[in-house]
């Protein structure tokens, strides 16, 4: 094409998009963004970190599952994002420090091998149903082992988001009460309708169902929850890791000094 | 990009709701005008940017060099806006509500506007006849087809850039370009000749 028609055609392009104005104003549209990330965040924090998600979605049926505790601060969901992450144990307790005002215990390394990955500090904003946030809070996610397979969390205890009566085994230990259960997750693409079983196992409270992935998957997370001195500590995975050896890393943590 | 935007788009990363606030307040205007370009549909525009930034900011640990924001963000757009027209298309929906013919009237005179600057009237009105013209043409033009032409002319991007952003390969994008431009090459050409008769004064009238 002659220089001058693709020159014409360059500023007719540019004269034409450069006449259109959006009808919604920008701060408008900006806030119906935040919205919509507010509500969608769980699926990111899947995409981001499924183990991580899988905390913050528990949480979520926690605070919807327990009358009592949604009463107490009528939250009914948590949003996260990410402040900082970290690459070494020491920088983790220190950030730690820092944010949640508290120093949660981690461990560098379980006796059954898995170590320090990596970790970060999120900030969680306790919504109730009109999406006002209610609470905030700092959290600490510390992963272990390859992909990894395990992760423990922890943040200063929040009554509005405590629950009285969790399902699963209970054990005392050292004076600590230690809550197992483990809980199916699907996990499907945005629009695709649950199946009526899904549905189903979902209202009973057997099954979490998120939004966001690429195609449908099926996994199962094990967890291990317990409180010490005023902060909540939760250890989960989706691998192919024990309930057991989970608890045995739990009293891990809770001996140390 | 320069230094600024670097530093709002790493902060972004982070999780800097702020810097994600002022990167969306920098850009939404060209990308509101992207999705129109493409769909020809005011509210799908609107779905579209707001979708573009909802998936930047929930996605945004995909990006792992921030020097490439822009590119990404275009690549978000345009993704987002095939799959929607791609969907309108299966439930047989027409999509063009005829973008550019509402802008018309506002266009011509930004042509004629431009006839101040030392053009003839005939040469204004030829142009703005060409101008319905390549609207015309571009609104027949298959949306892949289009988004190629967009981003080459508005954007300014290579042939690789393209093919990186609309996830093809970048012969595809040259040959998409080639045909598109062939298109509205007739046009354009046609347009010359009248321009070119003009100044040698055979049309002038």
């Amino acid at each position: 094409m002659a220089r001058t028609s693709e020159e014409q055609l360059k500023r007719f392009i540019n004269t034409e998009l450069d006449s259109i104005t959006p009808d919604m104003d920008e701060e408008r549209r900006l806030l119906e963004i935040h919205k919509k990330l507010s509500k969608r965040s769980n699926c990111m924090k899947f995409k981001k970190n499924k183990l991580a998600a899988a905390f913050t979605a528990m949480v979520i049926i926690t605070v919807l599952g327990t009358a009592t505790a949604v009463a107490a601060g009528k939250i009914t969901s948590l949003v996260s994002g990410t402040d900082k992450n970290v690459n070494t144990i020491t920088e983790l307790r220190e950030v730690s420090k820092d944010q949640m005002k508290a120093s949660p215990k981690f461990p560098d390394k379980f006796s059954n091998g898995m170590a320090f990955v990596k970790g970060n500090i999120s900030h969680v904003k306790g919504m109730d149903e009109d999406n006002n946030q209610v609470i905030t809070y700092s959290e600490a996610y510390a992963d272990y082992g390859e992909n990894p397979q395990v992760v423990l969390s922890s943040h200063v205890h929040q009554e509005a988001i405590s629950e009285e009566n969790q399902a699963g085994q209970k054990e005392v230990y050292q004076g600590v009460e230690l809550n197992s259960a483990e809980m199916q997750y699907v996990f499907l693409p945005e629009g695709q309708e649950p199946s009526e079983e899904d549905k189903k196992l979902q209202e009973e409270g057997k099954m979490m169902i998120s939004y966001g992935s690429d195609e449908e998957e099926r996994k199962l997370l094990k967890s291990v929850n317990w409180s010490e001195n005023g902060i909540d500590y939760l250890l989960f995975t989706f691998e192919n890791v024990e309930l057991n050896s989970m608890t045995a890393m739990a009293k891990e943590v809770i001996d140390m000094k | 990009m320069n230094e600024e935007k670097k530093a709002l788009v790493e902060l972004m990363l982070g999780g800097s709701e702020a810097a994600f606030d002022e990167l969306y307040r920098s850009s939404s205007k060209k990308l509101y005008r992207m999705a129109y370009f493409i769909t020809g549909n005011r509210s799908d525009s609107e779905d579209i940017l707001q979708e573009t930034f909802v998936k930047c900011f929930l996605h945004r640990d995909k990006l792992r060099e921030p020097e490439r924001f822009e590119s990404w963000l275009y690549q978000i757009l345009v993704r987002t806006a095939w799959r929607l027209e791609k969907r309108k298309k299966s439930r047989s929906e027409l999509s063009f509500e005829g973008i550019l013919d509402q802008e018309e009237d506002h266009v011509r005179s930004d042509w004629i506007e431009e006839d101040e600057r030392g053009k003839g009237p005939l040469v204004t009105v030829l142009e703005a006849e060409t101008a319905g013209q390549i609207r015309e043409a571009l609104r027949k033009l298959d949306v892949k087809y289009r988004t190629v032409i967009l981003l080459y002319y508005y954007n300014e991007l290579s042939t690789k850039e393209i093919a990186r952003v609309t996830g093809t390969m970048e012969g595809t994008v040259k040959s998409r370009l080639f045909k598109a431009r062939k298109l509205l090459k007739g046009i354009l050409e046609m347009e010359d000749i009248l321009e070119g008769e003009q100044e040698r004064g055979i049309c002038h009238g």
